[in-house]
């Protein structure tokens, strides 16, 4: 697949946000409106795609992040991820339009995301999406004209 | 232009204008709980933030058109960046001196109720969460450091049904705003979704609600609460700021408040159960 190659630059899509919380990273697509939990490993590679990044530096990143243990401890026990790993998961992040590569229309990108929640890598080494979530309106306003809608009362409890 | 109603929006004193008298009419009724109006003899608070809404299609809006202004996704606009577009209409914060939001829409309230959860977040620190608002019993305005507790999860746990059991303790019952200032005990601010009135209290407990056959608890831990109510927050979106904030609040909420799973049947014995202190 053309995103592995050694020379692609990946980069953060801009309509993305996201916290670090405890060992996991919460990604959220403001355009797609949908939530991602990446785990230690995967928090790492984004975090470190504050700049455009070539698939090599992304995986040098993480080696050195696991060997060193700290700061980046949350790596460490994961095991090293591999080439095939790390390019499968920046995959999964472009299919997913959180990701984009550089010189590629965003919306020219063709792959489909996988599903891969939870799934467990072959070699246990991460990195991994643990979880998607759409992100769905709550309380979807009741407001519009007077009697159209039940729900639509104002008046208070008591 | 008329001076508009003041609405109390999660203690934001908020004055709503719009020329369109029929739109002025449906928000007068739509808000008639939380209006700060001064027959109410609650207030003297002066409004903080000026909200205009401007009709721009006077025609009655067709129930589709409703749906989707009411549901479909916000988005910024690429050509302006600074707008928030949703289906039927679009708004701008702050697009001059002296107006925090600007609102162009179909002649219904949808459009301010979402952008309205967008301008709490901009200008407080905190998250909305789907859930109902209840305290311990008292006055019905100024509920000082009577215990407050939030009670949440997907529509049908039953959030309007334990606010019905208790109409003097219920503050709302749908989306309730959740402050979450640094090394302050969170509080809840009541929110005019659906039923309500105005009110604070500081947060003593987070309840995800389920039905049950008895009344029965167990606490979850902060991630575990984390991940069972990152599905009940109202996010900001598209606001990357106030949903990087969001996140903070949630997290910084579930290691400050106790969050429990409650199975409870709807009586009112319910009541013991959900005020009890942690163990």
């Amino acid at each position: 697949m053309q995103s592995t190659r050694p020379e692609t630059m990946f980069r953060r899509a801009p309509h993305t946000a996201w916290r670090q919380v405890d060992d996991e990273t919460i990604l959220v697509d403001l355009a797609g409106h949908r939530m991602l939990g990446l785990d230690a490993v995967g928090g790492a590679l984004w975090h470190h795609l504050d700049a455009p990044r070539t698939l090599d530096a992304l995986i040098e990143h993480v080696v050195e992040s696991t060997a060193k243990g700290a700061p980046k401890d949350a790596v460490a026990g994961h095991g090293i991820p591999g080439r095939e790993s790390v390019g499968r998961f920046l995959e999964q992040l472009v299919a997913l339009g959180v990701l984009e590569i550089e010189g590629r229309d965003p919306s020219s990108e063709s792959v489909e995301p996988t599903p891969r929640s939870g799934s467990p890598e072959p070699d246990g080494a991460g990195p991994r999406i643990l979880w998607q979530e759409e992100i769905a309106q709550v309380a979807a306003s009741c407001a519009f004209l007077p009697g159209q809608n039940a729900l639509c009362n104002s008046a208070p409890f008591s | 232009m008329d001076d508009g109603l003041t609405l109390d929006f999660g203690g934001l004193a908020v004055q709503v204008e719009s020329s369109d008298k029929a739109w002025r009419q449906l928000a007068a009724e739509r808000w008639r709980g939380f209006s700060m109006g001064t027959e109410r003899g609650w207030t003297r608070k002066r409004p903080s933030l000026r909200v205009v809404y401007r009709v721009v299609d006077r025609r009655t809006p067709s129930p589709r058109a409703l749906e989707a202004a009411r549901r479909a996704p916000l988005r910024t606009d690429p050509a302006a960046p600074t707008e928030i577009v949703g289906v039927g209409f679009r708004g701008r914060f702050e697009p001059r001196p002296g107006v925090d939001l600007e609102v162009e829409g179909i002649r219904a309230l949808a459009p301010l109720d979402r952008l309205l959860q967008l301008l709490w977040t901009r200008h407080r620190r905190g998250l909305i969460l789907h859930g109902a608002a209840l305290v311990e019993p008292g006055g019905a305005r100024d509920h000082g450091d009577r215990r407050g507790w939030l009670c949440t999860g997907p529509s049908g746990v039953g959030k309007s049904t334990l606010a019905g059991l208790f109409p003097h303790h219920a503050l709302c019952d749908e989306l309730t705003a959740v402050r979450v200032e640094q090394g302050d005990v969170p509080r809840i601010d009541s929110l005019p979704f659906w039923r309500g009135r105005p009110g604070s209290a500081p947060l003593a407990g987070i309840h995800l609600l389920r039905h049950g056959a008895s009344h029965r608890r167990h606490r979850l831990s902060p991630r575990q609460a984390l991940a069972a109510l990152r599905t009940e927050v109202s996010w900001p979106v598209p606001d990357r700021d106030a949903v990087e904030r969001a996140l903070d609040a949630l997290t910084r909420l579930v290691r400050a408040v106790p969050v429990w799973r409650l199975e409870f049947r709807p009586d009112r014995d319910v009541w013991h159960e959900l005020t009890r202190e942690a163990a």
